[in-house]
């Protein structure tokens, strides 16, 4: 289960925000304990989903709409960890997973007694940078930002880890959770909220740091040597490292960062990592129509250092920057390079018979890679035309350029003629 | 009626097991009793390729035992449990005693008298999923 930057829960970190499903039924951590949430209010979530009518919630939509492009999903992610496969297995290992008896107790409406074992925190939106994709529930960069330009009016809520009662609730939770086996904390930008050093020592009071899983995802501006020596007590972490392309215009996308520094921390956490055995490095995207075409380069480097990539899901919000937003011609730009770097590495890495679900195995990420690449060049060829969403990206753009002092085009000056046509000037 | 549950109904709940054997030198017949969870499927001095086929229940654990008896040598070819084959890349997973007592560890070539092992202890597919890397495995 996931705790958003304002407490309230919700059901799926890979689930779509805005669904028929929660619309009545946010719980927050300011008020309940997650474990009360977690065995009543889920409840019906889980009721739904048994019932196979997951996609009706709007939970899972963005998750199918992956897997129709052959993009692994979290769904399928997170049924693996049950020991479910969606293969032609999808019988067997469902009769056979350790899970049957809990799914007849949600059928027959018997409330479970389980405690979360797999989390997403987020920690509220403090953040030093501004990326053009983000929101500002998650960037109080952009919060201010979007006030200045006049796109926001209203304070976003106060982030959940200010409050001493939901950090009672929450601790409360995990003290009582023996069978925790993963954390991932966002942001905002973790390394800069203090409450995630917080927690990490928590954690550790309890001994919990010995056997769950912890994962962060940090924004490769800051280092921060504190953090590091608290995380050295973690023998099983999971770094999620944000960057978009390995070229300026991740400058212009991810606003705050610059290109050289967020190298340098890249191979930073790369050459770290590798001391110890249990971590594990992994690149998180969000490929947007100002980055797709340098995609390569992030699969190019994770290739390299045998680092998977992966992302929530194809970009939902905002609509106007998803990459099918653009003409076929220039998506057909950004298809010739994931096809060129796929032709150049395709036949050198093991192939297993079936989709890599399990991106965090060695021996397979290579070979996710390249499914990976490929579902976006499916993405890429078969999404619906949505370039009807240029103008309210222009209409953006300018906006944050006119405080921001700088212009697209310094970065892709090839999307001149499809920006001025939508009267970027 | 649940469309994920009712298929507890449907689901074939066996799993199929499928041993290929072959003598290593057709002048010297090995003698072999093949058991799969304690049921003896083949008992006999074999000739020539032999394939053998049996099922255990779905959430049985798994133990297929040869004892070779006359000194004669015999390849395990395949082991196919659903289809899933065993040799060479799990046969890690097995064992080789001598009948003297000497450990000769995970093989497919059985040379001398002795009981070969391969022990999966828990559903199939619960192994399966680990032995495969599939990564984290949890349960209520």
């Amino acid at each position: 289960m996931r705790i958003r930057s304002d407490g309230s829960f919700e059901a799926c970190r890979w689930g779509h925000s805005e669904n028929a499903f929660h619309k009545n039924n946010y719980g927050n951590i300011k008020d309940i304990s997650p474990d009360i949430w977690f065995q009543n209010q889920m409840g019906e979530f889980r009721k739904e989903l048994i019932n196979g009518n997951g996609y009706d919630t709007e939970v899972c939509s963005e998750c199918f709409k992956m897997e129709n492009h052959g993009k692994i999903s979290g769904r399928q992610r997170q049924l693996l960890k049950t020991g479910i496969q969606d293969t032609e297995d999808f019988e067997k290992t469902f009769a056979g997973s350790p899970w049957i008896n809990e799914f007849n107790k949600t059928v027959t409406n018997k409330k479970t007694n389980l405690l979360p074992q797999d989390w997403q925190i987020d920690l509220g939106n403090l953040c030093n940078s501004g990326c053009v994709m983000c929101h500002p529930m998650s960037s109080s960069f952009l919060e201010t930002e979007f006030k200045k330009i006049g796109i926001l009016n209203e304070k976003q809520p106060t982030s959940w880890v200010r409050d001493s009662k939901a950090l009672e609730n929450f601790f409360d939770c995990i003290d009582k959770s023996p069978k925790i086996a993963y954390m991932h904390f966002i942001g905002g930008e973790p390394l800069i909220i203090p409450a995630f050093k917080k927690i990490l020592k928590r954690l550790i009071d309890n001994k919990l740091n010995e056997n769950i899983t912890v994962g962060f995802t940090t924004n490769l501006t800051v280092w921060d040597e504190e953090l590091v020596g608290i995380l050295k007590q973690f023998p099983n972490l999971n770094i999620g490292l944000s960057v978009e392309c390995l070229d300026p215009v991740n400058d212009y996308v991810r606003y705050g960062s610059d290109i050289s520094t967020v190298k340098s921390i890249l191979n930073q956490w790369r050459d770290f990592a590798k001391e110890f055995e249990g971590w594990l490095v992994q690149i998180r995207t969000t490929p947007t129509l100002l980055t797709i075409q340098k995609l390569d380069t992030i699969y190019e480097y994770a290739w390299d250092n045998n680092f998977s990539v992966e992302s929530c899901n194809f970009l939902e919000d905002p609509d106007f920057l998803r990459p099918t937003v653009l003409p076929m011609q220039y998506r057909n730009l950004a298809i010739d390079n994931l096809q060129q770097w796929i032709d150049k590495n395709e036949n050198t890495c093991l192939t297993k018979e079936h989709p890599v679900i399990n991106s965090r195995h060695p021996d397979f990420t290579r070979q996710y890679l390249i499914e990976d690449a490929k579902s976006y060049i499916n993405y890429l060829k078969n999404g619906e035309d949505e370039s009807h969403l240029m103008g309210n990206l222009v209409d953006y753009l300018q906006k944050l350029e006119k405080t921001r002092q700088n212009s697209i085009l310094d970065y892709i000056p090839h999307y001149e003629p499809i920006l001025k046509s939508f009267g970027y000037c | 009626m649940n469309p994920f549950l009712n298929l507890l109904d449907t689901v074939d709940k066996t799993i199929s097991v499928c041993i290929s054997l072959c003598p290593v030198n057709c002048d010297k017949l090995p003698h072999l009793d093949v058991s799969v969870n304690n049921n003896i499927i083949f008992s006999a001095e074999i000739n020539e390729k032999k394939t053998l086929k049996t099922t255990v229940e779905l959430l049985e654990p798994i133990h297929i035992k040869i004892i070779s008896k006359n000194n004669n040598a015999v390849v395990l070819q395949s082991i196919k449990i659903d289809d899933f084959e065993i040799v060479p890349n799990y046969i890690h997973y097995s064992d080789y005693v001598g009948s003297d007592g000497t450990a000769f560890g995970p093989t497919e070539y059985l040379g001398v008298s002795g009981q070969w092992d391969l022990i999966i202890d828990k559903p199939f597919y619960n192994w399966k999923h680990d032995v495969t890397g599939m990564g984290w495995f949890l349960t209520p």
